[in-house]
């Protein structure tokens, strides 16, 4: 068990050593956002609602989605593909440590400290906004915060296990870095972190509400707004998902050292 | 006697090098206070150099070889000191300075990995401005001398490592330098290898005159390509001379190797000199002594007079246990 | 000094040649990338048209207009991913490893070497995008285009793209005063949501940051404004100053960042 807080812990002091990156992604971070606030506070001229949403919740919504990106979201599947392909993995593979374990901790790890540094920026930005345009504050009972944190952790999860399902790929062929292209759009679409569901044409609704992704982005911003109430059916929906990636992993993840342990690294 | 084409005047380099601790204390610690401490890189180093020399830079890993290189090639910028090469300020990297030296530095390529070398040769062309006829001439004699012509047209990532070495020479030599820097050349290639290389620069120093400052830490370069040897040691010049020189200065013993005909005892022959290997092949002994280099003849004179030998062999020892002597002796 | 600027024109379009040459070896490659590109560009239309169907306009501008910025905006990222992103990949690359040296050694200004070697072909296919949408919305909004805005649109539209490449050729070159910084050639990409908006969505501070210090804001409006027959003769002006200023500001600090690798070593 001591074995993977170090992994963790180390991961946190590489994040350290990279501070300059991650002050970077930090500021590159904040940049669209600002532009689609820029942008619907012109369209509200002379509006009160547009789709239900008022402009200080449509504000709230790209903040909120902001916030969840920074916390939630998987990057490493690039470099990590790399990895494999320059059969620089062989160390991971003869440590009496998982490659799986190593990938996941490296990631929340890194994490962790992002999530540190990047709140109080965060806090920063909301106020600086508020300073231009009433954009105030949500309102949520304990329980909607409750289940906020748990589809935050959820939502993190299922980021991690797609991106690594896609790193796993890349034992098979090395086209698999190009996926991470796939997984962005697929999440921009549905997810809502482009814009919130009721905006959406019906034949995107349809889509986006048969889809697991709007828990990742839409659902958890309408309950923390106090718009939506989860039902125990997403909330099965919800940990079915998760299990099915987990499982898919690990079938993935036994095929793939077979593969790469018979084909020589 | 015309004026030398290199000129290194109390040459120096000073680095500073920032230290971290370990442990996630010393990561948050780094974060506003970062410790240093001066590397004497290369220090007060003079030394001149005359046309058509080949001359080999000694020493270990992180002697100052490859640092005086570079600033003789204009990449870095002395922290004290005056250089000249063919009359140029190197740090000065004037378009006239560069088409008249090249540099080529151990495993660095500058090949286009994905095209044939010979796509490379033809940007160079371009880059060095080089006359049709003189490239066409260039190309041919140094593929003709390399023997590289069924490869020019072949993709360099499909080709051996020898054999990108050797478009890799030729791409840096297409322009005709007066001045060729080498940066240990024959680094991980193999005997056979390194041999190829050898006889090429010897080559290319004979047909084209080029003055030669090459690097490396095998002595079997600079033996065979290197009448003077400059040897440096903890960026200090130790010694400038002919090669030669060094071995008659610092190599004390001379190595007697014997093979005798009947069966001896090791106190017969330890009466002669240090007996360095003392074996029995077969039928044969064979056996090796070392002796004082000025009483090597006479020593072995007498050895072949009092036991049956049946062959004798008088040898230096190895220049690089000399130049470890050099090293072990310290500064003069 | 005029077979000086032949030798530059002529090696900047020898790298082309070569760089095909290299493209050619790499097929399937250039087929994904190419698709992805694609995939990437449909989606900033879609986008922008799911906000456009609930607001009725961006910054003023409405449906049409917003797509013929968008085909500007396309275009012009079909440069930036296949030439500027790969030059100041490798040019930072270069920097980290230590391999700028070779380069140093050559008879031929570093600058420009490091600016104009790279390149892929594999963004052809959102070139070819870009320019359909332009002119499908050109139709849609009956827009007649004289000879004195083709001329001017294309002015503008070059002086904008350098105005980004000599951006960040400069962003670039803070690789000579860091360590190491992976996402240094994710800046200037991820600054793009900058210009594909109209500049009038940026008001007040932003305004003035935007649209004046830096003038991000300007780079797809501009051209854009031009195509829809306004006149912005002001911002063209000031565009084309700050321009010339990127590039002056780009070669000193170039020049002056050799000399600290020179000192520093590598």
């Amino acid at each position: 068990m001591y074995k993977y807080l170090i992994l963790f812990q180390k991961a946190f002091i590489k994040s350290i050593e990279y501070r300059t990156e991650i002050l970077v992604w930090l500021i590159l971070d904040i940049l669209p956002t600002l532009v689609m606030l820029m942008i619907w506070i012109g369209i509200y001229q002379g509006k009160t609602e547009i789709g239900g949403y008022k402009l200080n919740q449509m504000l709230q919504y790209y903040l909120l989605a902001m916030v969840i990106e920074g916390i939630t979201a998987s990057h490493f599947e690039s470099w990590r593909i790399d990895q494999i392909i320059m059969g620089k993995i062989d160390y991971f593979l003869t440590r009496p440590l998982s490659y799986l374990a190593e990938v996941v901790l490296g990631h929340f790890g890194g994490k962790f400290f992002y999530s540190m540094v990047s709140l109080p920026v965060f806090v920063l930005l909301w106020t600086g906004v508020s300073l231009i345009s009433p954009i105030g504050l949500p309102h949520p009972n304990l329980l909607a915060v409750f289940w906020f944190m748990v589809l935050l952790i959820l939502s993190s999860c299922i980021n991690t296990l797609i991106a690594l399902f896609i790193v796993l790929l890349g034992f098979w062929f090395e086209g698999a870095q190009g996926l991470e292209h796939f997984k962005w759009i697929t999440l921009t679409l549905f997810s809502g972190i482009m814009v919130p569901i009721s905006l959406m044409p019906i034949w995107l609704k349809n889509i986006v509400n048969f889809l697991p992704f709007k828990y990742l982005y839409a659902i958890p911003i309408s309950v923390i707004q106090g718009i939506y109430q989860l039902t125990w059916q997403d909330v099965i929906y919800l940990f079915s998902f998760t299990g099915f990636l987990l499982l898919l992993n690990l079938i993935t993840w036994k095929q793939a050292k077979y593969r790469y342990c018979s084909a020589g690294g | 006697m015309s004026e030398p084409i290199i000129q290194v005047k109390n040459l120096s380099k000073y680095f500073k090098v920032y230290q971290k601790k370990p442990g996630l204390l010393g990561s948050v610690e780094s974060l506003w206070h970062r410790e240093y401490q001066e590397v004497k890189a290369v220090d007060d180093i003079s030394f001149d150099i005359n046309q058509g020399e080949v001359v080999g830079f000694i020493g270990q890993n992180g002697a100052g070889k490859t640092t005086t290189l570079k600033m003789l090639s204009g990449l870095l910028y002395p922290t004290s000191g005056e250089l000249s090469v063919l009359g140029f300020n190197p740090w000065d990297r004037k378009k006239e300075f560069q088409k008249q030296f090249s540099l080529v530095m151990g495993q660095k390529n500058q090949l286009w990995w994905d095209l044939p070398a010979m796509e490379t040769f033809l940007l160079n062309q371009a880059i060095y401005e080089i006359p049709k006829n003189q490239f066409k001439k260039t190309l041919d004699k140094l593929v003709d001398l390399l023997d590289v012509k069924d490869v020019l047209h072949v993709q360099v990532r499909k080709l051996s490592l020898g054999q990108r070495m050797k478009c890799e020479l030729i791409a840096a030599l297409l322009h005709n330098p007066k001045v060729l820097f080498l940066d240990e050349p024959t680094i991980g290639l193999d005997v056979v290898m390194q041999k190829i290389l050898r006889d090429f620069i010897k080559e290319y120093n004979k047909e084209f005159g080029a003055t030669i400052i090459l690097t490396s830490h095998y002595m079997g370069d600079v033996k065979e390509l290197c009448e003077r040897a400059i040897i440096i040691d903890h960026g200090h010049k130790i010694f400038d001379g002919k090669l030669q020189e060094i071995i008659d200065k610092y190599a004390r013993n001379k190595i007697l190797s014997f093979v005798f005909s009947k069966t001896i005892k090791k106190e017969d022959l330890e009466k002669f000199g240090t007996v360095k290997e003392f074996n029995q092949d077969g039928s044969l002994q064979t056996a090796t002594i070392l002796t004082p280099r000025l009483k090597a003849a006479k020593v072995a004179a007498a050895v072949l007079e009092n036991l049956p030998v049946q062959d004798v062999n008088i040898e230096e020892p190895p220049i690089e246990a000399i130049i470890r002597e050099v090293f072990k002796t310290g500064n003069r | 000094m005029k077979t000086k600027i032949k030798k530059y024109w002529q090696l900047f379009w020898y790298f082309r040649k070569l760089q095909l040459m290299r493209q050619l070896e790499y097929r399937t490659d250039f087929i994904f990338w190419g698709f992805v590109s694609l995939m990437w560009s449909g989606f900033t239309f879609f986008f922008f048209s799911l906000i456009v169907r609930v607001s009725g306009n961006i910054g003023g501008w409405n449906e049409y207009q917003i797509y013929l910025l968008i085909s500007v905006f396309t275009i012009l990222d079909a440069f930036t991913w296949s030439f500027f992103y790969h030059n100041m990949r490798y040019y930072t690359n270069y920097v980290f490893s230590g391999d700028l040296s070779q380069f140093l050694t050559k008879p031929i200004d570093t600058q420009f070497l490091m600016m104009t070697q790279n390149n892929t072909y594999n963004n052809i296919f959102r070139l070819i995008m870009g320019i359909v949408m332009l002119l499908w919305s050109i139709n849609k909004l009956q827009l007649e285009i004289s000879l004195l805005s083709f001329v001017w649109f294309f002015y503008t539209f070059i002086v904008a793209m350098l105005f980004v490449y000599f951006l960040w050729f400069c962003i670039s070159t803070l690789s000579f005063y860091v360590e190491k910084l992976d996402n240094i050639n994710d800046i200037i990409p991820s600054l793009r949501q900058m210009w594909q908006v109209p500049e009038e969505v940026y008001t007040g501070f932003f305004s003035v940051l935007f649209r004046f210090i830096i003038p991000l804001g300007l780079i797809t409006s501009i051209p854009t404004k031009i195509l829809l027959g306004q006149q912005p003769w002001v911002s063209t002006i000031y565009l084309s100053v700050f321009t010339v200023l990127m590039m002056i500001i780009s070669r000193i600090f170039f020049k002056f960042s050799l000399r600290k690798y020179g000192s520093v070593g590598n």
